[in-house]
């Protein structure tokens, strides 16, 4: 390498590093492309919230909302790489740039680390003349399209999971959100629905809800005898993740900090336990392995995003 | 029952108490003022006070934004009286009637009635939550997609009652209102419309800016026309210092009472807030009034009604989120966020399990509604000074907090690009004497109604028979049609009149 | 009818046409994409279309059959168009330098210029009004509502 180009990579790395040293000096903020109340913002804000403790800032949340993410992850992913600006990246940067309803994809961010995995559970309300998965299963084979499903997002990566593995067709009802499929189903308008189980853990404990499967790899925890779709002879599996990343020129050192932060973080009996309460997933996956994680998970989408491409008319 | 009183007895004590009490009273303060200044919202306010309630107990962080809810929902009516600009969507009925009281000088008879009615109307629903809760959700459960629709096309129709002279302007108005809340990815298939690539129109035209724009900045830039004329004295400045008087009070409460019921059935469906509640009373009082006419010149139940029952949304709203942890607007949604995070489970059981902190909680929707009527009653002599301030220093006032508000909510330039567009198109509509209020309304119920009709087609596959299957709907359809009715006949009316006038003239 | 208001009745008309038309065709780009089951994405565009062209045709009727009234003289409070338009073009300017200037310079400039558009010329309340006004708000939102207004490149 010759000289200038070496004393330009030295002054940098120097630079960076006497940046680095007296981050942080002020307020990190964390865009949050979800509305206030929701799960995503509420994994948010608890582990924002212990990992300022180890920073010695405060990290205040910003909710950024629209497209299903889109917009509060394109707006983190074009912020100042100064490490005071990090985003909550959800399972939606790998899904919806395929289907052209996002400008950013994981290589548009650098990642920090995986903190939470929920799987998808099937839910039925209580006086369902659906008792088992084999009841909806066979009923969407007897009559395809007719079985009503409370969508709480469009498009439902859970539903079609389920859909292309099993080939079947249901009809689905759209909703804005968890907020109102539930009441769709408690009220009886709808035959089932796909949720993370945070969101109805209160209903299901009440009885109002029945869950019939979890669609994770094994046995979920917070749900002790819901059989997964593997046992039942199903192989479907469906589930949503939650991470932190920081815009692709962050320095290294920045990142790192922050990493080492969130796992803290992450790692405390006050988050594990917070997460137990809620039902909410704890999945730690460091920056060196986090985006062959969503590289091979978009992949994994690949089918899936075609199908509702396809259906979108293109 | 001795048990309840009991419990509740303890928990209004609690509530009563220097650990919980100043808390909420800064709440309903805070809220208050949020809600009046415009392009801040209610459900910002507690979204954005929802982290500072982390480090209180449960029940006194819920205090504090059950207060910032109450005072919020109220708050906007101030400045849609004072400067026909609703400090919160949930206050754009109230400007029709309660701007056009304070242009005849009588500011502080249209704030007095606000304050009274909002109150009785949040202490109705607060009475409706402690009661009846449990049958309220579950019938509540029972609206779907062809009640939401009903409900919807009967805020719609109240576009013909705020079109002042010209019904056909106004339905141009809320054609155009519908057109624009098209905009967006479209609910269903997800298929971008009038979006042209913008990432911040894909979750729908942003409602605040649109309503800064066409309310606050429109009317500055009228304002600005009058040149040197802007600072003279006129009825609105030299305001009577007359309140609301107690025959008028028995007079309206009919009024309030019935639509603040009517506004903690909507806060109880799922989906249905206060913006909704504030047109569909206000459509509902004038439809059922015997001086309808005066609606749009100051009459006074044209106040009483929208304010009681965008008040009676918050107890309404709390009766899913507290029995079946399903929340009933937007401002709920974050309360059940904020219940989460602090441990509690909302939900069927919370009743059985933590019956302190939901006695707790319908204390501070009591308290907190006392504290609305103290604060709203004391303070309307100061909200009034703003009525005395030179209109030259306050338009630039004014435009900053247009600017700020429709920023804030959203982080976002774009949106305050959105507020000048709405501001100039406003501002050209007044010149071409269109209402324009019909479109606010429009981008309100317009997406419900479309959403709504598509989910029921969905669900009956493709048929219409959910239109006269269903014995709400078919309810709903009675009144939307005696609705149209009798606004036909008011308007044949004054037809007739000026007709009768121009030939005598 | 006077004239003045039956022109701009006519102008209201042909914009309510353009826009329907321009609605029209935009729509007919919208996939359908849900089966036959709900009418789809172009539905309510087309519907509302047809509607705005059927009310700016009754308009239009309205003021081609009203008789002509004569023309009222502006009000004294109103035809001064400078002020309003000045305003406009200021706002223009405001949000394309916001990000730059940053919240604090630029809406104290904001300020200013509303100040002297609505005839204020008292020199000190130009200097300290807007000055203490955008820093009030940016505090005010920064600290208490924890709302970041733009800080430009002056990072204040």
């Amino acid at each position: 390498m010759c000289r200038p180009t070496l004393v330009a990579c030295l002054a940098l790395a120097v630079s960076g590093a006497l940046f680095a040293a007296g981050y942080p000096e002020k307020e990190i903020r964390l865009i949050v492309p979800f509305a206030a109340g929701g799960g995503t913002d509420a994994v948010a804000r608890i582990v924002a919230d212990l990992a300022a403790k180890d920073l010695g800032q405060p990290i205040v949340i910003m909710n950024k909302t629209g497209g299903a993410g889109a917009v509060g992850m394109t707006e983190g992913a074009r912020s100042r790489p100064d490490g005071y600006t990090v985003t909550m990246i959800t399972r939606e940067l790998c899904s919806l740039y395929q289907v052209d309803l996002s400008l950013v994809q994981p290589k548009d961010f650098l990642p920090v680390c995986l903190v939470n995995e929920d799987p998808a559970v099937v839910l039925v309300p209580k006086n369902s003349p659906l008792k088992s998965l084999k009841d909806i299963v066979e009923g969407a084979r007897a009559r395809p399209g007719s079985l009503k499903f409370a969508s709480s997002a469009q498009p439902n990566i859970y539903l079609l999971a389920m859909m292309t593995e099993l080939g079947l067709s249901f009809n689905q009802i759209p909703y804005g959100g968890a907020g109102e499929s539930i009441p769709a189903l408690l009220g009886g308008h709808c035959d089932f629905t796909m949720v993370n189980p945070g969101e109805a853990i209160a209903q299901i404990r009440a009885g109002e809800l029945i869950p019939l499967a979890v669609c994770s790899d094994g046995p979920y925890a917070g749900l002790p005898g819901v059989p997964t779709m593997r046992e039942l002879g199903y192989n479907v599996t469906a589930s949503t993740w939650r991470g932190l990343a920081v815009p692709p020129r962050t320095p290294r050192e920045i990142a790192e900090k922050l990493e080492s932060a969130f796992k803290k973080a992450v790692d405390s009996p006050e988050f594990q336990k917070f997460m137990a309460d809620r039902t909410l997933g704890v999945r730690f996956i460091p920056a060196a392995e986090y985006m062959d994680f969503m590289l091979r998970d978009a992949e994994a989408l690949a089918p899936i995003m075609k199908i509702v491409k396809a259906q979108q008319g293109k | 029952m001795h048990d309840f009183l009991a419990h509740f007895g303890a928990a209004l004590a609690g509530t009563l108490s220097p650990a919980i009490l100043p808390g909420l009273a800064l709440g309903v303060a805070g809220g208050i003022a949020i809600g009046a200044l415009p392009g801040l919202t209610a459900t910002m306010g507690v979204a954005v006070l929802l982290p500072l309630t982390f480090g209180m107990p449960a029940s006194v962080g819920m205090a504090v934004l059950i207060g910032v809810y109450v005072g919020a929902i109220y708050g906007g009516s101030i400045s849609a009286i004072l400067l026909k600009t609703p400090g919160t969507p949930a206050a754009a009925a109230t400007v029709f009637d309660g701007h056009a009281l304070a242009q005849q000088g009588l500011a502080a008879k249209a704030l007095s009635i606000s304050t009274v009615a909002s109150f009785i109307g949040g202490l109705l629903s607060a009475a409706v939550l402690v009661t009846v809760s449990p049958i309220l959700a579950r019938m509540a459960l029972a609206i779907s997609a062809p009640e939401r629709l009903m409900l919807a096309l009967f805020g719609l129709t109240v576009i013909a009652s705020i079109s002042g002279n010209s019904l056909v302007k106004g339905l141009i108005a809320g054609i155009f209102g519908l057109l624009v809340s098209t905009a967006g990815l479209d609910y269903v298939t997800s298929h971008p419309r009038f979006t042209y690539d913008q990432l911040e129109l894909f979750n729908g035209p942003p409602i605040i800016p649109v309503l800064v724009g066409l309310f606050a900045l429109s009317e500055a830039f009228a304002q600005m026309e009058k040149g040197a004329a802007l600072n003279a004295t006129d009825a609105y400045r030299a305001f009577k210092r007359q309140y609301l008087s107690w025959t008028e009070f028995k007079g309206l409460l009919p009024v309030i009472l019935k639509s603040g019921l009517i506004g903690t059935l909507i806060g109880a469906i799922p989906g249905a807030g206060a913006d909704i509640a504030a047109f569909v009373t206000y459509g509902e009082a004038k439809r059922s009034s015997p001086d309808r006419e005066m609606f749009g010149k100051g009459a006074l139940s044209g106040i009483a009604a929208p304010e009681a029952g965008n008040n009676g949304v918050t107890g309404g709203a709390m009766i899913p989120l507290l029995t079946l942890g399903v929340p009933g607007d937007a401002v709920t949604a974050i309360l059940l966020g904020a219940l989460i995070i602090q441990g509690l489970q909302p939900g069927p059981l919370l009743f059985s399990e933590k019956p302190e902190f939901v006695h707790g909680v319908f204390a501070a929707l009591v308290v907190g509604n006392f504290l609305m009527l103290a604060f709203g009653l004391l303070g309307i002599k100061l909200f009034c000074r703003v009525v005395e301030l030179k209109k030259s220093h306050v338009i630039p006032m004014i435009v900053m907090l247009s600017v700020v508000g429709s920023f804030a909510m959203n982080n976002s330039v774009f949106d305050v690009w959105v507020c000048l567009v709405f501001g100039v198109i406003g501002y050209l509509m007044q010149k071409a004497e269109i209402p324009s209020s019909p479109i606010i309304l429009a981008i309100i119920l317009g997406p419900m109604a479309e959403i709504s009709l598509r989910q029921s087609l969905l669900m009956y596959e493709g048929s219409y028979a959910f239109l006269w299957t269903r014995p709400i709907v078919l309810a709903f359809a009675a009144v939307i049609a005696l609705s149209l009715w009798s606004t036909w006949k008011i308007n044949r009316q004054q037809r007739r009149a000026a007709k009768e006038a121009a030939w005598e003239g | 009818m006077t004239s003045r208001m039956k022109k701009i009745n006519i102008a209201v008309v042909a914009v309510c046409l353009a826009l329907a038309g321009y609605v029209t065709t935009a729509a007919a780009a919208f996939r359908h994409a849900a089966g036959d089951n709900e009418p789809g994405p172009a539905f309510a565009p087309r519907l509302l279309a047809a509607a705005l062209v059927l009310f700016a045709a009754v308009l239009a009727g309205q003021t081609l059959f009203a008789k002509t009234a004569a023309d009222r003289p502006d009000p004294p409070g109103a035809g001064r168009f400078l002020p309003p338009m000045t305003g406009m073009a200021v706002l223009f300017a405001y949000i394309l330098v916001l990000e730059q200037l940053g919240f604090i310079v630029a809406s104290a400039l904001l300020a200013a210029a509303f100040l002297l558009a609505c005839g204020v010329r008292k020199w000190y309340v130009l200097a300290c009004y807007p000055v203490a006004s955008s820093l009030a708000i940016y505090y005010i939102f920064r600290k208490l509502l924890i709302v970041f207004l733009p800080e430009g490149v002056f990072h204040f």
